[in-house]
């Protein structure tokens, strides 16, 4: 498997909009058809979206978005291709030498550090991916926001009760983004609707809600993601009409783990999606500030060393924190959620280094 | 490889057991219980102290003192304890919360030039025996019930007393008597207690009264040059027997019913005497008497009681000039178009 990288800057990148990449580079990944190809540089062009690309051994395919400047994509693919054959647009002219004979491909989108205001939101979703063909939406190297809300790339909706990136494709990756919902009339800001197999990944990520209209318009809302992992990410939601930090499905086939993550509610850190009374996932070392809603009454046995500001905790080794400047929380009006040397965050988790070893800012814990 | 600390949440924990102790030093604890415990030093130049919670204390044996210091405590119980100096060139040392002390018993001083003490809550004191004294010293009391103890001197040069709320006062033999000196009263029922012999005798003084029931007593004289004394609310009053008498004395009187009390001498050269609201009177026996007067009343059915003209339609105007000081008779109409409509009352 070979990743398809292409980038988002806010300008000179190969795309500028999340949603134009998404729609432009939607295929089915897993198809023995679909293939990444590597090259020396584009002649001529550019490429067009969807146009047929003949090579030189007398293969062919379809062009997939936007050609890089040392990659290419395509699909429905059929006939002889040798990994030395000029591959040539039929509609832009344009062409390039290839070095390979193509490769199943994952696709990965490298962000630049910026505010990507993207009116309407995303929706990843309408793909075919597998546990070898996935998609990753990642900072670029040296974009990363190092736990520091609006110091990386921001992806941004305006756009009234709308959400701001739809996760309804499985085997998704977010690492390390940031996902802002700043329409007057808010919506969720990370929704992750996948579920059969859903495999969703996040991790490092940090989603907030500028002005939620409603109490269901969380930061971060989970339906039944079966095998969705969320760890070392930041959830924000501090009104103080609608603050929900997030939602969560605690059905069972849902969620995989949740670790190492804060939950930071103006009104109530999570609500509960169902009225079923029991979570079957486990959720470890996080902070939740403001009430649980206390709809699950019981847990995953490995549930616990989890720290509340509020009503509503649950699981074993609970800590109570104290949100005022400087006593658990670095600064916690302003965002700062550094544990403080000697509070009641600092050295009272549990050690999760079998499964991961850095935090939010990419630190080794 | 386990992890070096097992921190909850989605961030490592800031590193501890960091030490402050350089130049310039910044040290704000601003949480409770924010301590410094024995023997931490907070001492280099341009240190700069800030306790802003409550129960905040600096231990015993914990000095505070290069300069310049700066020592803030705005919150209650807050305390300097026993043997605690605050001791360098300038002092400031604010209190902003009630029941903030400074103890007698402790023999705490502030004592260089300048000192300036505030204390904004009550029961704010100064206790006997503490002295803030030096040039130029201010002592600003903003809360009742605000008093300076008895024994307490504030006496040096230039001297300013503000007193800003309501049972305010000066007690008994306590003196405020230098040079410019500046006494002001803000509140009711602020007074200058005649029984208790007080003077403010220097020059300039400068006396406001800025409240109802706002009074000069018998016997309180307000007697330098140039002398301003300003009463800006109702029920204003001088009282028999109280004298302004230097030369470009200014008396305002801007609230009705504004009067000068019988035997009341306003009488040096030249003297403005302004009267703004009706009804303005002049009692029997009081004197505006020096060349270049001006005597202006311009509210209607003011009157100028005998020896003097009064307006009979009021529509004409109501100014007049001097033409002899002497009075009498040799008052002026300054519209002269209705000149038949004045009347001397006691030509």
């Amino acid at each position: 498997m070979t990743d398809f990288v292409q980038t988002l800057k806010s300008t000179g990148g190969n795309y500028s909009l999340m949603s134009t990449w998404e729609s432009g580079q939607q295929c089915d990944l897993t198809s023995a058809t679909t293939k990444v190809f590597s090259h020396g540089g584009i002649t001529g062009g550019p490429f067009t979206d969807g146009e047929t690309i003949n090579f030189t051994s007398g293969g062919s395919g379809l062009m997939i978005g936007v050609a890089t400047t040392t990659q290419i994509m395509l699909e429905s693919l059929t006939g002889t291709i040798n990994s030395s054959d000029t591959a040539t647009g039929a509609t832009s002219g344009a062409s390039v030498v290839i070095s390979d004979a193509g490769n199943s491909a994952s696709v990965v989108l490298e962000c630049d550090a910026f505010i990507c205001t993207d009116t309407g939101g995303a929706d990843i979703s309408g793909w075919t991916t597998g546990a070898s063909n996935y998609i990753t939406i990642k900072p670029a190297a040296g974009a990363e926001h190092g736990g520091v809300v609006g110091a990386g790339f921001v992806y941004k909706s305006t756009n009234n009760n709308a959400v701001t990136l739809d996760i309804g494709q499985a085997y998704t990756q977010l690492i390390g983004i940031e996902v802002r919902n700043a329409a007057a009339l808010g919506a969720i800001a990370l929704y992750i609707t996948a579920t059969t197999s859903a495999n969703v990944f996040v991790d490092k990520c940090i989603a907030e809600v500028e002005n939620p209209n409603a109490v269901a318009d969380g930061a971060l809302r989970v339906a039944r993601s079966v095998d969705t992992v969320i760890r070392n990410s930041l959830f924000i939601n501090k009104d103080a009409t609608y603050g929900v930090a997030a939602m969560l499905d605690q059905r069972s086939a849902g969620i995989a783990s949740i670790y190492n993550s804060n939950f930071i509610g103006g009104v109530q850190s999570v609500d509960w999606v169902s009225a079923v009374t029991t979570c079957s996932y486990p959720i470890i070392d996080c902070i939740f500030v403001g009430p649980v809603e206390t709809v699950v009454t019981t847990h995953d046995g490995s549930t616990g060393y989890n720290a509340f500001s509020s009503t509503g905790a649950f699981g074993a080794n609970q800590k109570t924190i104290v949100t005022t400047f400087g006593v658990d929380f670095g600064d916690y009006a302003n965002d700062d959620y550094v544990p403080v040397a000697g509070g009641n965050l600092a050295g009272f988790g549990t050690d999760l280094s079998a499964t991961f070893t850095d935090d939010i800012t990419g630190a080794t814990r | 490889m386990a992890w070096s600390t097992v921190d909850i949440g989605a961030y490592k924990a800031a590193a501890g057991g960091t030490d402050v102790a350089t130049t310039p030093d910044n040290l704000v604890l601003t949480e409770y219980p924010a301590s410094i415990a024995n023997n931490v030093n907070v001492a280099t130049s341009l240190d700069t102290l800030v306790l802003t919670e409550y129960a905040a204390t600096i231990s015993v044996g914990i000095d505070v003192a290069t300069t310049p210091d700066t020592l803030v405590l705005t919150e209650y119980p807050a305390t300097i304890t026993s043997n605690v100096e605050v001791t360098t060139t300038p002092d400031t040392l604010v209190l902003t919360e009630y029941a903030a002390t400074i103890s007698t018993v402790n023999n705490v001083d502030i004592t260089t030039n300048p000192d300036t003490l505030v204390l904004t809550e009550y029961p704010a004191s100064i206790a006997n025996n503490v002295n803030v004294a030096t040039t130029p010293d201010t002592l600003v009391l903003t809360e009742y019930p605000a008093t300076i103890a008895f024994g307490v001197n504030v006496a040096t040069s230039p001297d300013t007393l503000v007193l800003t709320e309501y049972a305010a006062s000066i007690a008994n033999d306590v003196n405020v008597a230098t040079a410019l000196d500046t006494l002001v009263l803000t509140e009711y029922p602020a007074t200058v207690s005649l029984a208790n012999d007080v003077d403010v005798t220097t020059s300039p003084d400068t006396l406001v009264l800025t409240e109802y029931a706002a009074s000069i007593a018998n016997n309180v004289n307000v007697t330098t040059s140039p002398d301003t004394l300003v009463l800006t609310e109702y029920a204003a009053s001088i009282a028999n027997n109280v004298s302004i008498t230097t030369a470009l004395d200014t008396l305002v009187l801007t609230e009705y019913p504004a009067t000068i009390a019988l035997n009341s001498a306003v009488d040096t050269t030249p003297d403005t005497l302004l009267l703004t609201t009706y009804p303005v009177t002049f009692g029997r026996d009081v004197n505006v008497l020096c060349n270049l007067d001006t005597l202006i009343l311009t509210a209607y059915s003011a009157t100028v009681n005998s020896q003097t003209w009064v307006p009979v339609d009021t529509t004409g105007g109501n100014s007049w000039t001097p033409v002899d000081t002497t009075g009498g008779n040799s008052w002026t109409p300054v519209d002269t178009a209705q000149a038949a409509t004045w009347v001397p009352i006691n030509g």
